[in-house]
């Protein structure tokens, strides 16, 4: 039926991609916002082109699944399903499974069955609408909390609405819709086993073109009983007019059935976006009611016709009966309709227990991190602005033909200049395309979030600041599952249960703060919680123990926290217990440093934690100090250059066994590259003092020669340099020479911990004494 | 590294013969599948990177593009005391760790050939006899006057890749 062309299906998986990632955030609000449903017009929208799409191009499955997800929304939206923490777990998980679902088909690997969850949709389905009913008003849970669906709301109601899905689909009337006692007054007769529809189908014009035979249509049509279809031939042309690409026939046809309305409409599911579809229903009586289709995609935001048709409402006869047949119809595929009822209210058990399909908490839901696809969206003000630059370098180009036979150097000057210029906009636009805002990090975290809570029993609120800050497209790739694991931690370790929080005096939801901001010319990512802190105390004597710190050292030392990130530091033994940092966390220190980046940790006891990354802006392009150190040349980043002061001579001063120089009335305590190198050769007389900052502390690092500004493109050193920390990379040189970039930081740590390396010697007095 | 063996010994089986690229370190003669090398260069001008395990003698600008380059004698326990004289080669391979695939660069003493030799004429290795190099041989060939050793580049590396993570 609809094309199976590939690039149709490249398409529809890129855009579900994005559908699914909006059906997402819509959910989370959803959940933040109870009873404001205003804003779920977005979210149900991306499932009902989602469920279109699909269907177009062939992919049924992945159409009919949506499809019990959109009829779910389209219930909330309503107002006739309360939301509850439950339902959006279970969308949410049914959300993970459709994203299965793309990428199986995506990646043409076999598709995960639904498991439960279309049976679990269809029991959202048949929840009783609140109004009358008490059981239905109760109130919004909290978040995470222990508050679920009281059984009887489910579990009893349910009963005397839904008919088996072998019998009769129309049910008995719903007790809780006053108008179903009406509908029987105006002859509809819902014990009737089959009913008499009449349709008319106009194809749109283009629906050949796309595809789309509607001949499918009345094939089906006849699948679902006895039918007569009279075609109407009239709007078609002479043959010198005729379009052999469009459709001018439209037929009528009608069908004595015994499937649900919703059946009769899943068939009108490819050809309903630019066809006429009209449905009626005869009555007993002679009369007939119009069955609305739901055609949600023409009028977006509203659709009037199928919130009537989904939502019993005293106003519409037809909805009171169909809110249960649809309800069946989801449900055929399983007749023990009470157990999945049950399923619903088996409370915690069954939403946070084995019976996920596709979701692992705190490992990654399937979509976000599955789009390793190299195309990405580009701002279009971004693209013309290239392409004026590119416009402009042609003309300068032609210039500087013109100047060749002008003698003078001003003109050339001039050239120049604007060569310049040009050639610099072209590479800050070309860079800039590379950024993305955070948000596109941040915004799968509150699912995480979500998930944990539910998971460790935990209250969290999670708060974002600062989403808009841009970063490099790579780093918020690969920072993605660096952050989930603090997150995780955060939780599982940092975070208090509600009870210990309340007996702290603390309120009662533990917070995690997401905060990105600007830090000079890197961005600083904080994830910070209001938990219990590390503990001090046992890391130093974990520390000692192993030998990383020296016996006695003060717990305010800047080095006892950083003990956290030494790898295997510690797992299940006793600091797990109590803060439980440091699993892997060396693993999340290494994948940020891979980004030119750098993992801190900040905690007070009993306040709580901060991991602070600091991260590049753009990964492609720094601007450098080429330096000189023991015949070598080094490139610096800039920004990690705070000032460059000349050392005449001057033998540095001791401090606490450190040499120090002072720069300014500040005694600063300074890092030589030479020994840091281990080189032996003469000193020359005037070196070169870089002051860096590190934890917060200027030091300052001394380098034989300034050798000028560079601008360097990265490269990576590769894996086998990994343990080197001091080189960040490498990048070609004017000259093609290959300079390796220097790690300030990472240079002046390495000196730090100079004694507990075996291959750096401690040596010229510095030694790893306390900076503060 | 069994798929390597297979895929080598099924190639040649359908040609007949395969081409190795022989070449000589530390007074011994090798042998590598020619398929492994990208190219051949002159030791051109070459940053050291201070640091590094002594193994990784500096990185070069191969067009472009940052490639380091390693110097065999010292996982093969040969003896480094000779520098690098003029004539030194250095062979670019392409190595597989994991998923991606990287260019590297073995220094070697001197290229002296592209041969073809048929799987008959490769022996197994023998368990003992090669000193440190054992585990990087994959057979010998009898060449001329002497034996050939047929090298397992991913061998190789994952000793290298090993040394650098000890750092030392």
């Amino acid at each position: 039926m609809g094309s199976s062309d590939d690039r149709f299906r490249e398409m529809f998986f890129e855009e579900a991609r994005e559908h699914l990632i909006s059906l997402e955030e819509g959910l989370m609000d959803l959940e933040r916002r109870q009873g404001d449903h205003a804003h779920l017009d977005k979210t149900f929208r991306a499932a009902h082109t989602i469920k279109g799409a699909a269907a177009m191009v062939g992919l049924e499955p992945i159409a009919r699944f949506t499809h019990g997800i959109e009829a779910v929304l389209e219930k909330i939206r309503t107002g006739s399903l309360a939301v509850d923490s439950d339902i959006i777990t279970t969308l949410l998980e049914s959300l993970d499974h459709l994203a299965a679902m793309v990428e199986g088909y995506a990646a043409g690997s076999p598709v995960p069955g639904s498991g439960d969850l279309s049976q679990r949709l269809g029991d959202l389905l048949r929840v009783t609408p609140p109004g009358p009913a008490p059981a239905s008003s109760r109130p919004a849970p909290e978040a995470g909390g222990p508050s679920r669906p009281e059984p009887d709301s489910v579990t009893g109601r349910p009963a005397p609405t839904i008919p088996a899905p072998t019998e009769s689909p129309l049910g008995p009337p719903q007790p809780a819709a006053p108008a179903a006692s009406s509908d029987d007054a105006t002859g509809l007769q819902p014990d009737s086993p089959s009913s008499s529809y009449q349709i008319k189908l106009s194809p749109g014009p283009d629906t050949l073109r796309r595809g789309v035979n509607p001949l499918g249509v009345l094939d089906e049509l006849r699948e679902l009983g006895e039918s007569t279809v009279t075609t109407d031939p009239q709007a078609v042309p002479l043959l010198d007019e005729l379009d052999p690409e469009r459709c001018y026939l439209s037929w009528t046809i009608t069908v004595r059935t015994d499937a649900e309305p919703e059946r009769l409409r899943d068939v009108f599911l490819f050809v309903s976006e630019d066809s006429n579809v009209h449905i009626e229903r005869r009555l007993v009586d002679g009369t007939s009611v119009p069955v609305p289709l739901d055609s949600g995609d023409q009028q977006p935001g509203i659709t009037p016709t199928a919130a009537d048709f989904l939502a019993p409402s005293p106003e519409s006869g037809a909805g009171s009966i169909a809110a249960p047949a649809l309800a069946g119809g989801l449900a055929a595929a399983d007749p023990s309709t009470f157990n999945g009822a049950r399923t619903v209210a088996g409370g915690p058990a069954a939403a946070a227990g084995p019976s996920r399909p596709g979701t692992q908490v705190g490992g990654l839901s399937p979509f976000p991190g599955a789009r390793p696809h190299a195309r990405i969206r580009v701002d279009a003000l971004q693209l013309d602005d290239l392409v004026g630059l590119a416009g402009e370098l042609a003309v300068l180009s032609d210039n500087l033909q013109g100047l060749r036979e002008i003698s003078g150097l001003v003109p050339w000057l001039h050239a120049l200049e604007a060569l310049q210029r040009v050639s610099r906009q072209i590479r800050d636009t070309t860079l800039d395309l590379r950024m993305v805002p955070v948000d596109e990090l941040f915004s799968r975290f509150p699912r995480v979030a979500r998930d944990l809570a539910d998971r460790s029993g935990k209250e969290i609120e999670l708060r974002m600041i600062g989403q808009e800050t841009r970063l490099d497209r790579t780093i918020v790739e690969r920072l993605g599952d660096p952050m989930v694991h603090l997150i995780r931690n955060a939780v599982d370790h940092a975070l208090e249960t509600p009870q210990e929080r309340l007996a702290q005096g603390k309120p009662r939801m533990g917070r995690i703060t997401l905060i990105a901001g600007h830090e000079g010319d890197r961005v600083a990512i904080r994830v910070e919680d209001d938990g219990r802190g590390l503990d001090r105390e046992k890391i130093i004597k974990k520390g000692t123990a192993r030998g990383l710190i020296p016996a006695g050292v003060s717990p305010d030392d800047p080095r006892v926290v950083s003990l956290i990130f030494e790898p295997g530091f510690s797992t299940r033994d006793d600091v797990s217990e109590m803060s439980g940092r440091g699993v892997g966390l060396d693993v999340v220190r290494d994948s940020v440093r891979g980004l030119r980046g750098s993992l801190s940790v900040e905690s007070t006891p009993g306040k709580g934690t901060s991991f602070i990354f600091r991260l590049p802006l753009t990964l492609a392009l720094i601007d450098g100090l080429l330096v000189e150190t023991a015949g070598g040349q080094f490139v610096v980043p800039l920004a990690q250059v705070e000032e460059c002061v000349s050392l005449n001579g001057t033998s540095p001063a001791l401090a606490k066994e450190r040499p120090c120089v002072s720069v300014r009335g500040e005694l600063v305590p300074i890092v030589s590259l030479r020994s840091v190198f281990r080189s032996n050769g003469p000193l020359p007389a005037r070196q070169e003092l870089l002051l860096t900052r590190h934890a917060g502390q200027r030091v300052g690092v001394t380098v034989d020669r300034l050798v000028g500004r560079v601008q360097a493109v990265i490269q990576s050193l590769g894996e086998g340099l990994h343990g080197l920390s001091r080189f960040s990379g490498a990048t070609i040189l004017g000259d093609g020479s290959v300079s390796l970039i220097l790690d300030l930081s990472a240079v002046v740590t390495e000196s730090l911990v100079a004694n507990h390396s075996v291959h750096t010697m401690p040596s010229g007095g510095v030694r790893a004494e306390s900076l503060r | 590294m069994v798929d390597l063996v297979t895929d080598a010994m099924s190639e040649s089986d359908r040609d007949g013969a395969q081409s190795y690229v022989v070449f000589r370190l530390g007074g011994e003669g090798y042998a590598l599948e020619v398929m492994r090398v990208q190219e051949v260069l002159d030791v051109q001008s070459m940053t050291e990177v201070p640091g590094s395990p002594k193994c990784l003698l500096g990185v070069i600008n191969l067009r472009g593009h940052v490639v380091p380059v390693y110097d065999l004698r010292i996982p093969f326990g040969l003896h480094a005391g000779s520098n690098l004289n003029r004539a030194s080669s250095v062979l670019i391979v392409e190595t597989e760790q994991g998923n991606d695939s990287r260019v590297t660069g073995l220094v070697v003493d001197r290229v002296s050939d592209v041969l073809e030799f048929s799987p008959e004429e490769v022996q197994p290795s023998p368990q003992l006899g090669l000193g440190k190099t054992t585990p990087f041989v994959r057979g010998l060939i009898r060449h001329q006057e002497g034996f050939l050793l047929v090298l397992d580049l991913d061998r190789v590396f994952s000793a290298l890749a090993s040394l650098n993570g000890e750092g030392v």
